[in-house]
């Protein structure tokens, strides 16, 4: 579905990504762990098109980016973002519908709320949130109608970024677990950025460790037990 | 070097970033005219743009202009008073509102209030990756953020000024019949007499051109904010301080043109 090939970024002069690759296939869900600062976001992004990077090339069904590519992949992605980046001025049910009635597919506005409410119920939020504003929302809620919205017109790609920053344990263990059965009921890549082993254990199948900008370690999810890394360690410990 | 250069270097980088920054707001601009086609898919921005831009800037705007045109009324009495040309007051507060301190009070205005809140409104989407979750979306924010803005700016920022030219002329009429002795006929007649189409084209033309600055700038620094909260600040205060800046290089440029043709 998507591969980056030998990624490097900086930013002034400053290298915040060095020669990552990684691949994710359809029904794979991988993990992207690091600490904080080690460029684990830059690599969303360049994934995702939003920023190009300084060498290295990003392939989507082995077509290399381009913007047309990014235009098609957009299509198919769904994005949950770290703070939600939920639209302040639309309801609920709009930010949910926002590809359906402003993307390139329209459809009718009955029709487009119908989905949301489906997508919502899938999620676990209540019909009533629909037409509350996002500001009336809790930090969890707001999460799961960011994840609602991710998962609208099943996509191929999804990518969660810190899914559960900001959250209690209980709502973090629930948006894991509802991550977990929807990548597994859409069959799609899904690319989770994190830092919270729990949530790796919850949501993913493969594990890949960035630090300093560099890939540092990878592999299933049951491997993570017996690595010798002492980062992954430290990870491990917490 | 030399520290006796030091100034003319800094002068020198400070004219280069600039005039980098213009064409970069320039091209922003043909940017989003290019756009402006495709922005009919979403009939709500652009109402809501409308309304932003448009009608909640009229009470402002409207009292700026009535308090504008009665100070000017009691100056250009009391100085004309010096040369015993009071009579002039219906004349000078015509062609100095229409000509010359609508448009700019209403472009300073519009800089003021609409600017500052465009460019924090779309730099905190900036920030909090609203603008990246619009892209995600398939939706480019250039043609939903910027192009009903900028349609509404160019729209709604001459009809401000018209307005703005009517209070500010009520304004030097109300001190003139009320305090300064003329009768409300005469007053009217002869603002009216001295005005040409002229006058009124080039009042509107400035807004319109205003109107544009005010709100590509606007935009432009929105979605290129830095981090943060910082990076909202600095936003708005480059967006209002160039704002302001060029709506007065502007408006000497186009009196230039006009009354030089």
């Amino acid at each position: 579905m998507i591969r980056l090939d030998h990624i490097a970024k900086s930013f002034g002069g400053v290298p915040v990504l060095e020669d990552v690759s990684l691949e994710i296939v359809s029904g794979q869900s991988l993990a992207i762990l690091g600490r904080s600062g080690t460029g684990k976001s830059v690599l969303a992004r360049i994934a995702l098109g939003l920023m190009a990077a300084d060498a290295g090339q990003v392939m989507i069904d082995g077509a290399p980016m381009s913007a047309k590519v990014r235009r098609g992949l957009m299509t198919q992605t769904g994005v949950l973002f770290q703070g939600a980046a939920l639209f302040d001025s639309l309801p609920v049910w709009e930010n949910v519908a926002f590809r359906l009635r402003h993307g390139p597919k329209r459809v009718r506005r009955r029709a487009a709320k119908d989905a949301a409410l489906e997508a919502l119920d899938k999620v676990g939020l209540d019909a009533r949130v629909a037409d509350l504003l996002p500001s009336d929302l809790s930090g969890g809620m707001q999460k799961r109608v960011g994840l609602a919205r991710a998962i609208l017109g099943r996509p191929r790609l999804l990518i969660f970024d810190e899914p559960n920053s900001g959250l209690d344990p209980v709502t973090a263990g629930e948006i894991d677990a509802l991550i977990r059965s929807l990548v597994t009921d859409l069959g799609a890549a899904a690319m989770t950025i994190t830092h919270d082993m729990a949530s790796i254990r919850a949501i993913a199948d493969e594990v890949f460790l960035l630090d300093a900008g560099r890939a540092r370690w990878q592999g299933p999810v049951e491997d993570l037990d017996g690595a010798k890394d002492p980062l992954l360690a430290r990870f491990l410990s917490r | 070097m030399n520290p006796l250069l030091r100034p003319l270097a800094l002068l020198g980088r400070g004219t280069r970033r600039g005039l980098a920054r213009l064409g970069n707001v320039t091209l922003f601009f043909l940017d989003a005219l290019l756009r402006l086609p495709l922005t009919i898919r979403f009939p709500r921005e652009i109402a809501r743009a409308f309304l932003q831009v448009g009608w909640l800037s009229l009470p402002i705007v409207g009292l700026t202009a009535v308090f504008t045109g009665a100070a000017l009324a009691l100056q250009i009495h009391a100085g004309g008073s010096r040369l015993s040309a009071e009579m002039v007051v219906p004349q000078i507060v015509a062609i100095g509102i229409v000509r010359e301190l609508g448009p700019v009070m209403v472009g300073l205005m519009i800089a003021a209030r609409v600017t500052s809140s465009i460019a924090a409104e779309i730099a905190t989407m900036k920030v909090t990756q609203q603008v990246d979750a619009l892209v995600t979306l398939s939706t480019d924010p250039m043609t939903y953020l910027t192009a009903p803005r900028v349609l509404a700016g160019v729209v709604t920022v001459p009809v401000l000024v018209g307005v703005g030219d009517v209070l500010g002329l009520f304004g030097g009429f109300a001190v003139a019949t009320g305090q300064l002795g003329f009768t409300p006929e005469s007053y009217v007649e002869t603002s009216w007499n001295f005005l040409t189409e002229a006058d009124i084209a080039l009042s509107l033309i400035k807004g319109a051109v205003f109107g544009l600055i005010a709100v590509t700038l606007a935009c432009h620094a929105g979605l290129n904010a830095g981090r943060g909260a910082r990076g909202v600040g600095q936003a708005v205060k480059s967006a209002v301080q160039w704002a302001a800046i060029l709506i007065l290089a502007a408006n000497v440029a186009l009196t230039g043109a006009f009354f030089s043709a």
